[in-house]
């Protein structure tokens, strides 16, 4: 039994005394503190936190981490803010991910938008900070000193002047009598121990002997095992299914149509998934046989897209006016009449996949008064939300069991997986797991948009830009994410995709942002980076197209356009340093030798950007040779995160980031054609391997704000390096990913 | 079908059709799921395996294929000698999300077990069937050439 009462109303501070000793620390979403006790026969659940630590009266600490493992380091990350300032031996921590979905204890559990260590800095390292100065009183108050003549390290008190000394073990207890303070004082960052420190992951012994758990290891008992046939055209529903031949194969239990359709449970930042015919069968294998054996007649659907007509039409749409101008400074028409030089340029983006290495998969065991889902999903608030309306059970009787997840890119934001899975499992009243192929992972994903850029920029006579504008034709993200409007509202406007702040906003007088939005049936949704993986393309590339006009060297010409402007603003209240990106800039190109001789056929590119909330800068190496094949030798990249809590992770996913971003630029398409994705595994979508990897030499700039953020603002500007580098190399300028050989034999 | 397998040098049985890949056989009949599935094509090497010492895609190994070899999963990599290797997997701190990882692992206990020092094109060769779409290549590069290294290091 646990009971809470309240000690501030501010701080919502609570203490929960109990039998075992166990003490709690529980940090709310918005940095509200608050100290349990737990009993260790009591669930866990009621009042599951948002990141907590607990110690147990034999010493051994635990640390919650909320937010789902995607790869992306959160399960060391986290635990480090709040080991850091509890003075936590890091070696013996334990680290456990929550169990379930509670946002009122847990705040926002989801992992996107790199922003789980921005989030959890202030609130983890209050938690670390809050159970310290409890030790330390509990400690003081038994030897009879005052608290500051206290300090901690490795898991225990010290009293210096007596040499006195109690781990935090024996000191929980007596600990979580104590009153909570109201406010905790967090370390001088000098005297991080942690923080800053490299530091590998915790997984990593489970993952070298193959023990580490991902989604698509659950079992549990009764366990069916689905694949589901999904419709091959878009929008296609199930006329008829012949399901005798399935049937008949031993192992095969049940054959059942999910007509997507009419499931309850999506909309607003959940697409549903597609009409399917699933194969209920005791293995995967069997499940896979009688998935081949099923003969489904399927209605038209969308049997009418194509990309290529799609690319057609928005090209006809660039010649047309933009349906909504997103920003207009001076006078962007007057200053192209009176411009020395001017430019245009068209740039083109394809339709990618996410292609997680994990494909999709989702254990679920609905049962008549409580739904179990078993998910590696990015979003288990929205998986809960989804089983819930499906199941018909209230939210609270779902429990969202988080998985590690192999890769998610934004593709396990959607829960579409889910969905499927919970229907399922209502259907043959049992627990069911439901394996994607990779077939069905390229063929049924919700992909990044395809996108068409016209730019345009005006010089004045000495080179530099006087006016510059883009007129992005693009899918509108509230629509393909099926946002709820607002009452009155009847539709978005185009240009959701476009940042009114990307650069060169701001640094140039006349300036225009324009877009039209283009309506397909494609699955849509967003991608490592969102909009900055297009946006900084093309705009790092248009803008090396100009300095060349100018005649200008490309680093100097985007060095001379920051010039001293320092805050920047952004959408809201944010703002950035432009500074700081000048700084990325400079390293970069420092450390790459910017500027010094390359051999014949070679060249470097230069890119970067304040993009997905961080500063990152690269130079691309790269050799066009006569084959016209394109090897990217060396990547050198800078990048300013603000504090960095982890350097090794945070290097993890500057370099991940850059072969992802490597991948799109030279290898990713994803084609519609009557309808159906052509693509179909990474035999035609392939991705960068190892033969194909470049060397990759990162540097951080030392920044002592909080941190910013790691996941996804290494990818931007990887192409548009390349593409800048290519140019160098070939004098070829390249306006359409991924570039492919055939780009570069018009010479 | 009935069969008697070496896995990780136990003798297992399963029950299971003779053209299952040994893949779900490992991950469905017998609970290793340390194996992964990642493409089920032979184009990702997410499911490779030892099979007589040498790196094989078990998702395109039928189950009959693999009686009488003596396979090693990555469950058995220890106690089949890759200590150091995973060892230096551990020093890399490689991993991202780490599906791949036991994949990358088997075919690089492979490669070392035929060239104990390979050069980089060496390991590019016997690399290139492991996708990892994290991006860990520099990382399993290093680590690599950081188990071929003479042990005093
Ligand atoms: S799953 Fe076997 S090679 Fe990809
Ligand atoms: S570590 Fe994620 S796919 Fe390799």
């Amino acid at each position: 039994m646990n009971t809470a009462a309240p000690i501030s109303r501010r701080h919502f501070c609570r203490v929960t005394a109990l039998a075992s000793g166990a003490l709690l620390v529980h940090v709310q979403a918005l940095g509200e503190i608050a100290v349990r006790r737990r009993d260790h026969n009591a669930k866990a659940t009621p009042f599951s936190p948002g990141a907590f630590v607990s110690i147990d009266p034999n010493g051994q600490i635990t640390i919650i981490v909320a937010r789902p493992e995607i790869g992306q380091g959160v399960r060391t990350s986290l635990p480090m803010l709040v080991a850091e300032e509890m003075d936590a031996d890091w070696a013996s921590i334990r680290v456990e991910q929550a169990e379930g979905v509670d946002a009122a204890a847990y705040g926002d559990q989801y992992a996107g938008g790199s922003q789980s260590v921005r989030n959890g800095w202030d609130p983890l390292r209050r938690a670390g900070a809050l159970a310290r100065t409890m030790l330390v009183a509990a400690a003081a108050s038994q030897w009879g000193v005052d608290p500051s003549s206290c300090t901690t390290s490795h898991s225990t008190v010290h009293h210096p002047p007596t040499g006195r000394r109690l781990s935090y073990g024996v000191l929980t207890t007596a600990a979580a009598q104590l009153p909570v303070p109201t406010d905790v004082t967090l370390k001088n960052p000098a005297a991080y121990s942690i923080i800053g420190h490299p530091t590998r992951q915790v997984d990593g012994d489970a993952i070298v002997h193959g023990t580490e758990r991902f989604g698509i290891d659950v079992r549990i008992p009764g366990m069916r095992v689905a694949s589901v046939e999904r419709a091959p055209v878009i929008g296609a529903r199930v006329l008829s299914v012949d399901d005798a031949a399935a049937r008949a194969i031993p192992g095969v239990r049940d054959v059942i149509t999910i007509d997507a359709d009419a499931l309850p449970g999506f909309g607003d930042n959940s697409p549903r998934p597609p009409n399917g015919v699933a194969v209920i069968a005791d293995s995967t294998w069997i499940a896979l046989k009688g998935r081949r054996a099923l003969r489904v007649t399927w209605s038209a659907g969308a049997a009418a897209e194509d990309s290529a007509d799609r690319r057609a039409e928005c090209q006809r749409l660039a010649a047309l006016p933009p349906e909504r101008v997103v920003r207009n400074d001076g006078d962007v028409v007057r200053a192209f009449v009176g411009a020395a030089r001017t430019l245009e340029a068209v740039y083109e983006l394809p339709l990618v996949a996410h292609a997680p290495m994990e494909p999709m998969n989702c254990v679920a065991d609905v049962r008549a008064d409580r739904c179990d889902i078993w998910a590696p999903t990015q979003n288990p608030a929205g998986a809960r939300d989804v089983a819930a309306r499906i199941t018909g059970l209230p939210p609270a009787a779902v429990t969202v069991h988080i998985t590690r997840s192999g890769g998610g890119f934004g593709r396990r934001f959607y829960s579409d997986f889910v969905g499927e899975a919970a229907a399922l499992s209502r259907a043959i009243r049992g627990p069911v797991q439901v394996v994607w192929t990779r077939e069905d992972d390229i063929q049924h994903d919700f992909y990044r948009p395809a996108s068409c850029h016209v730019m345009r920029g005006a010089l004045d006579d000495r080179g530099q830009i006087v006016a510059w504008s883009q007129y992005l034709i693009n899918a509108q993200r509230g629509e393909f994410l099926r946002w709820q409007l607002p009452a009155g509202v009847t539709s978005l406007p185009a240009g959701d995709e476009l940042g009114p702040y990307d650069f060169p906003a701001g640094f140039v007088p006349n300036l225009r942002l324009a877009a039209t939005a283009l309506h397909s049936p494609v699955p849509l949704g967003q991608w490592r980076s969102v909009e900055e993986s297009t946006n900084v393309f093309v705009y790092q590339c248009f803008i090396d197209e100009l300095a060349h006009l100018a005649g200008r060297d490309p680093l100097d010409y985007r060095l001379a356009l920051i010039g001293a402007s320092t805050t920047m603003p952004l959408e809201g209240r944010g703002s950035y340093d432009a500074q700081r990106l000048r700084h990325v800039f400079e390293l970069a190109a420092r450390e790459a030798r910017w500027g010094t001789p390359l051999p014949a056929g070679m060249g470097r590119g230069i890119a970067g950007a304040y993009a997905n909330h961080a500063y990152v800068a690269m130079v691309a190496e790269v050799e066009v040779d006569s084959q016209r094949d394109i090897h990217v030798h060396r990547i050198v990249a800078a990048a300013d995160l603000g504090t960095v809590v982890n350097p090794l992770g945070a290097a993890a996913q500057i370099e991940g980031s850059i072969i992802f971003g490597l991948s799109a630029a030279l290898k990713h398409e994803i084609t519609v054609a009557k309808g159906r994705v052509t693509q179909s595994n990474f035999t035609d979508f392939p991705v960068i391997r190892m033969n194909e990897a470049p060397t990759i030499e990162l540097h951080f700039l030392r920044s002592a704000g909080p941190p910013l953020s790691g996941g996804e603002p290494g990818v931007p500007a990887t192409a548009p390096a390349v593409a800048n580098a290519i140019f160098a190399a070939t004098g070829i300028r390249v306006r359409r990913l991924p570039i492919r050989r055939v780009d570069l034999a018009a010479s | 079908m009935r069969l008697t397998l070496s896995i990780n040098g136990q003798a297992r049985e399963a029950d299971v059709p003779a053209d299952t890949p040994l893949l779900w056989v490992l991950r469905d009949a017998l609970a290793l799921t340390g194996t992964k599935f990642g493409c089920g094509i032979g184009a990702c090497g997410a499911c490779t395996v030892l099979l007589d010492g040498v790196a094989t895609r078990s998702c395109q190994l039928p189950v009959t294929g693999a009686v009488g070899k003596p396979v090693t999963t990555i469950e058995g990599l220890s106690a089949a000698g890759g200590r150091r290797l995973q060892a230096a997997w551990l020093h890399e701190d490689v991993a991202q999300c780490g599906y791949c990882q036991a994949g990358q692992l088997m075919a690089a206990a492979s490669l070392l077990a035929r060239t104990p020092h390979p050069t980089d094109a060496e390991i590019d060769a016997a690399m290139a069937g492991n996708i990892c779409r994290c991006g860990t290549y520099g990382r399993i590069r290093r680590a690599i050439h950081r188990a071929a290294e003479p042990a005093s290091t």
